[in-house]
């Protein structure tokens, strides 16, 4: 290691505020596993998203929402456990990227749902088109 | 570069830290910093460039000041997010409910 160059821990022991971050968490009346099929089923996730919600909850699968008369927003399944927790990236054409966190935890008779969607570091990668 | 790349970097957001307390030469913020001065400077050219600060002559140095206005978009972008989701976890609470 070169010493002159700063590394991307050089700021380790100041303190440093994260990106922006949005959390809640909520109590409902549902068993995990029951709450779960709400979080990760398309048409059940359209009522409560308030648009029209599709996901693919696997790996990779897409995450598209689209609410009346807002750009669509677009993204990709990046974790799943599936019964507890999700977390995908979107973004809209316009927007900043965000990621979000669903988690699922048993609560008494319940779950305790949280939610969490903050702004994520990105680059803008240009692929160039490979021509034949 | 937009606010939120210009925030995306741990060493610029602590740069605002140290702004906010008041305005401030690359020099004398590079003293806070384990960075070189020169790597300060590139900093602050991407805040200036996301509009997050002013540059004042002052002698032979420019000092930087803090653009509070710009800030806001990010209080802005909390505060939307933070509305849609508590009005979809209303939402889903009368669905399951």
């Amino acid at each position: 290691m070169v010493a002159d160059q700063p590394t991307p821990n050089a700021t380790e022991g100041l303190h440093v505020n994260p990106l922006p971050k949005v959390e809640r968490s909520l109590h409902l009346d549902r068993a995990p596993a029951e709450l779960w099929e709400h979080l990760v089923r398309g048409e059940m996730a359209s009522v409560w998203m308030g648009g029209e919600m599709t996901i693919a909850p696997r790996l990779g699968g897409p995450v598209s929402l689209t609410v009346g008369g807002r750009p669509p927003v677009f993204g990709t399944v990046e974790e799943i456990l599936p019964g507890r927790s999700i977390t995908w990236t979107w973004r809209t054409a316009e927007s900043e990227p965000t990621q979000v966190v669903l988690n699922i935890e048993a609560d008494g008779e319940g779950s305790l749902l949280k939610v969490s969607e903050e702004l994520i570091p990105y680059e803008i990668v240009i692929i160039p088109p490979v021509l034949n | 570069m937009d606010v939120f790349s210009a925030l995306s970097d741990p060493t610029r957001r602590e740069l605002i830290r140290n702004l906010a307390e008041g305005p401030a030469t690359a020099t004398q913020l590079s003293r806070q910093f384990p960075i070189s001065r020169q790597a300060i400077t590139k900093h602050l050219a991407a805040l200036d460039e996301a509009g997050l600060v002013d540059r004042n002559a002052s002698g032979r140095e420019i000092r930087y000041s803090l653009r509070t206005e710009r800030l806001d978009e990010v209080s802005l972008w909390v505060a939307e997010v933070g509305a849609s989701w508590d009005q979809r976890l209303a939402k889903l609470k009368d669905q399951i409910s």
